[in-house]
């Protein structure tokens, strides 16, 4: 087979929220981009409904990648054109100002995250990719439960707001959106930068980043060559971003540290009324506790899963998929404390995690609260999942119990989908794998655009904020290079 | 092993018991199975083999008695299952949490199966709402 051989200005390596958000706002500044991805472009009419197929086709090693430990925990991200944009939930939060003070403040980025620079890019991205509140036609009985609980325990919940244009309500976005309603990256800033002149190569996966003289001049792969006339971006994500960037010789003393994560935690509750978890926003209601340092959030699940999250086998599990339209799942996603560390091993990455015994009680505080939320919206069992615990609960006074347990990491199913860190930005050259440019130190044309830069995790969900801040340093790199000229 | 996959995918759910109803030869527990571990990556292949290992040898491990689970009456296979999902170790869970959700994705694949579950909102039709005015209404 021929090789394939490109060359442009900027050749970015990844088209997730980072990647897709760099190209669209270079090519649209009128510079030649070529995006590199290694997953495969699939159009909405081609997601799969069946749980096995999307999970082939769209997700890294099928839902499998986890941290290396006694008791792994699955961390989810996306491997096609969209990157985990593809199966997201389309929930945007802006960068919290408390987080944009700590930025500001420890690690130097003020210049990154200026709140009136931010505000204009924010407003512009809200725009362009539709982000409105789920309307109410669209939110189903699992997120409107949710509604129903915040409202008799007196929590401040609202309906999410998301990136869908024309939303169906067919609660598959974590297989896809199969009505290309929701604006993830494959739909949305794809297109545009290849409208504006960028071209994309799928099913390549890049091994190295070439440095010439420390100088970035390319990137190849198996049976590719691309190369870069002004820069080289890093947009892989926060697991194989360093892992990439150690292939290709970079080395710093933070170059895959500082990993953090919001793993969540989830509940089901069976309900008299029918909840129909097949219609309605995936996740379309949310209960921010931010200063409780988690976030409550509906999160409908494919029926395969949700029937596996049923306790049991046998006749008692039959009478429960009897009746799958009963059940309700919600979510906590807990802003965890705990650091680790991706590391290159014979080639691929391994991830070391392990959440702190002050995480452990967040996540029991978090199954605890959304059991009494369920309670409150009516629900008549729940299954807190919680190994060693009850399996099934019938009243929220039996709650009162599962509080005052010793938390042990084997308790809890964590998963984790919201990454940071890994190639973290920073003023100080000692801290920072990146400077505030989002360029790779001790080396020239080479940046890093994704999750990985964000030095601290947030507390909200973070793709707005990766958004936010590559558009704004890949327009000052836009800028720079057009005052160079 | 992948003919232990039909005695231990199946053993989740007693034919002819209550609640969800599955009709003999409905569902294709080898079938999709094999499609799962065609489709997986080799850390799922390997868990989706172990987990039958350990399930089809549970009841000599997990109970003392010198069979396995094929030789099992369905009551006592499903029995075994259940407790193996809660079992106090986590990798046994987790295992058999995996053949669960295998065996859950080749349960639902057939559409009468799914709609049966109730999963999915009626059609407006189906739930005694009129889409369009009758004929007599626009009169
Ligand atoms: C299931 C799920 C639900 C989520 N829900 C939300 C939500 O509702 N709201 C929200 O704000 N956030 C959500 N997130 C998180 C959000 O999607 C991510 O934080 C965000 O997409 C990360 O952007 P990124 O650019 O860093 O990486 P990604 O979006 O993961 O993109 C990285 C891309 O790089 C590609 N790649 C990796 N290595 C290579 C290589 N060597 N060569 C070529 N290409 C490579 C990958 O295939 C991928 O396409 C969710 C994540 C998941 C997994
Ligand atoms: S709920 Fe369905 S139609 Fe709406 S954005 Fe998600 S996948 Fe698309």
């Amino acid at each position: 087979m021929a090789k394939l051989v490109d060359e442009a200005d900027y050749v970015i390596v990844g088209t997730g929220a980072g990647g897709a958000t760099a190209a669209r706002v270079l090519a649209a500044n009128g510079a030649s981009v070529v995006m590199v991805e290694e997953g495969a472009h699939l159009r909405p009419e081609e997601r799969p409904a069946a749980l096995l197929d999307a999970m082939r086709l769209a997700v890294r090693d099928m839902c499998m990648q986890a941290t290396e430990s006694r008791v792994p925990m699955p961390i989810l991200q996306g491997r096609a054109v969209g990157g985990s944009t593809a199966i997201n939930s389309g929930i945007v939060w802006r960068l919290p100002d408390d987080v944009r003070a700590d930025w500001r403040d420890r690690f130097g980025l003020g210049a990154l995250v200026d709140d009136d620079a931010l505000e204009r890019v924010f407003s512009a991205i809200e725009d362009e990719l539709e982000i409105h509140p789920t309307e109410p036609a669209i939110l189903g009985r699992n997120n409107a439960l949710m509604a129903e609980g915040a409202k008799a325990m007196g929590l401040p919940g609202r309906a999410i707001h998301r990136n869908t244009r024309g939303c169906e309500g067919n609660a598959r976005c974590l297989q896809g959106c199969p009505a290309g309603a929701r604006q993830s990256m494959d739909v949305s800033y794809v297109p545009r930068a290849i409208a504006d002149g960028a071209r994309l190569h799928t099913g390549c996966r890049v091994e190295r980043v070439i440095l010439k003289r420390g100088r970035a001049v390319g990137v190849e792969g198996p049976g590719f060559s691309i190369r870069a006339r002004r820069a080289v971006i890093v947009a892989a994500g926060v697991v194989h971003t360093p892992v990439l960037l150690h292939a290709s010789g970079v080395r710093h003393a933070n170059l895959g540290r500082r990993f953090q994560a919001h793993p969540g935690v989830a509940m089901v509750g069976r309900f008299e009324q029918p909840v129909h978890m097949g219609f309605g926003a995936a996740q379309g209601y949310e209960i921010p506790q931010r200063a409780r340092g988690f976030k409550l959030e509906a999160l409908a699940l494919p029926p395969e899963m949700l029937a596996a999250r049923l306790p049991g086998a046998g006749a008692a599990w039959q009478r429960r998929l009897a009746d799958l339209g009963s059940y309700a799942q919600w979510c906590g996603q807990i802003r965890m404390k705990a650091h680790g560390r991706i590391r290159r091993v014979f080639g691929r990455p391994w991830i070391a995690y392990e959440p702190t015994r002050e995480d452990l009680e967040k996540a029991r505080e978090v199954a605890v609260t959304l059991g009494r939320l369920m309670f409150a919206a009516g629900a008549v069992e729940i299954f807190p999942g919680v190994a060693g615990f009850d399996e099934v609960v019938t009243s929220p006074e039996r709650l009162d119990a599962l509080a005052e347990r010793p938390v042990s990491r084997a308790d809890f199913h964590l998963v984790a989908s919201h990454l940071f860190g890994t190639t973290s930005a920073a003023a100080d050259p000692a801290v920072g794998v990146v400077d505030p440019s989002l360029a790779v130190r001790g080396a020239e044309g080479l940046y890093v655009m994704d999750a990985s830069v964000l030095p601290t995790n947030l507390g909200v969900n973070p793709q707005h904020t990766i958004m936010g801040v590559v558009w704004q340093a890949a327009e000052r790199l836009a800028e720079r290079a057009r005052a160079a000229a | 092993m992948i003919r232990w996959a039909a005695v231990v995918m199946s053993g989740f759910v007693v034919a002819g018991g209550p609640g969800l109803a599955v009709a003999p030869g409905e569902i294709d527990w080898l079938g999709g199975t094999r499609d799962f571990l065609e489709r997986a990556s080799a850390k799922g292949r390997l868990g989706v083999r172990v987990g039958l290992l350990l399930a089809m040898s549970a009841p000599l491990w997990c109970w003392g008695r010198l069979t396995t689970a094929a030789r099992l009456s369905p009551e006592e296979r499903a029995r075994l299952l259940a407790e193996l999902l809660s079992h106090r170790v986590f990798f046994v869970r987790e295992l058999m949490l995996l053949l669960k959700l295998v065996a859950c994705m080749a349960l639902l694949r057939p559409a009468a199966v799914r709609a049966r579950t109730g999963y999915d909102r009626p059609a407006p039709a189906a739930r005694g709402e009129r889409l369009l005015p009758s004929i007599r209404e626009v009169a």
